[in-house]
């Protein structure tokens, strides 16, 4: 059997999906150590947490900007933010434990199917079956993602962003939408259907004598 | 039925193995026996003059349509 060599772009990509493959696994068996050791109630009192904050907060603090030798005024007047908790509420740090780890199990997913799809393609094989269902998994997992994270947010910002009080920032109820997870999605699923085409083709080449 | 391929009854009437076919036209074993057993969905005309090349015989004694029933 003949062997290609694929691309440096392919290999490129391959060898980058490995490494954050493997990154990942680190980070989802951070995440499981972090909820074994919540669950056994091993921090107790002592955990501070820093959580994304679904929700933006308006506030202002003038400033100056230096650009080309020039001085502009500005004023901050909108960010994202992160909360932190000094001695994080049992039923908060929970809660928060499971979503990393749902989040981290969802990406680690979608990652190892991309890893499969590439690795098919790095050796050649590109118009199949399999690559198919492989776009087309990546794909609704990636709006189950979005479903999820966007659920979450709302939950989160119903209990905390919108009990929160400060005497110089105000918390907008303006939570992110996160669309161009959904983009992505779209599109992946775009290339699924695009793949069935070319698996139609491939097989009437193959048929071809 | 549609088109149906009468290779190995022009193999029989030459006496002609597929092997040597293959040989004489340059086309791979399992292309000729994806042609052979009427699974091949398309036929260039430069392997179809090949064919007829070696087996001295018109496009028309090897490809045969039969109405669908």
């Amino acid at each position: 059997m003949k062997i290609i060599k694929p691309p440096f772009s392919i290999s490129f990509i391959y060898w980058s999906t490995q490494v954050v493959f493997f990154l990942l696994l680190c980070v989802a068996a951070g995440a499981l150590l972090f909820n074994i050791l919540l669950y056994t109630d091993f921090f107790g009192d002592d955990l501070q947490l820093h959580t994304y904050l679904p929700a933006k907060v308006d506030f202002i603090e003038k400033g100056d900007l230096f650009l080309n030798g020039q001085q502009v005024s500005v004023e901050l007047v909108e960010a994202s933010t992160r909360i932190h908790f000094f001695n994080t509420p049992d039923f908060i740090s929970k809660k928060i434990g499971v979503v990393l780890l749902v989040v981290v199990g969802m990406i680690i997913y979608l990652v190892f199917e991309f890893r499969k799809f590439i690795s098919r393609v790095k050796k050649g094989i590109i118009f199949t079956q399999n690559n198919i269902f492989s776009l087309k998994k990546i794909a609704y997992g990636l709006v189950a993602l979005w479903i999820f994270t966007n659920v979450y947010f709302r939950i989160a910002n119903y209990y905390i962003a919108a009990n929160l009080s400060f005497e110089q920032v105000r918390i907008t109820n303006e939570i992110p939408y996160y669309s161009g997870i959904l983009f992505l999605a779209l599109f992946i699923w775009v290339i699924a259907h695009i793949f069935i085409t070319g698996l139609k083709i491939q097989e009437e080449q193959d048929l071809t004598v | 039925m549609g088109i149906i391929i009468n290779l190995d009854i022009m193999l029989a009437t030459r006496k002609m193995s597929l092997t040597e076919l293959s040989e004489k036209v340059g086309i791979t074993m399992s292309n000729l026996s994806i042609l052979k057993k009427g699974k091949a969905k398309a036929i260039r005309f430069s392997t179809l003059q090949a064919i007829c090349e070696v087996l001295d015989c018109q496009p028309g004694d090897i490809l045969e349509y039969q109405k669908e029933t």
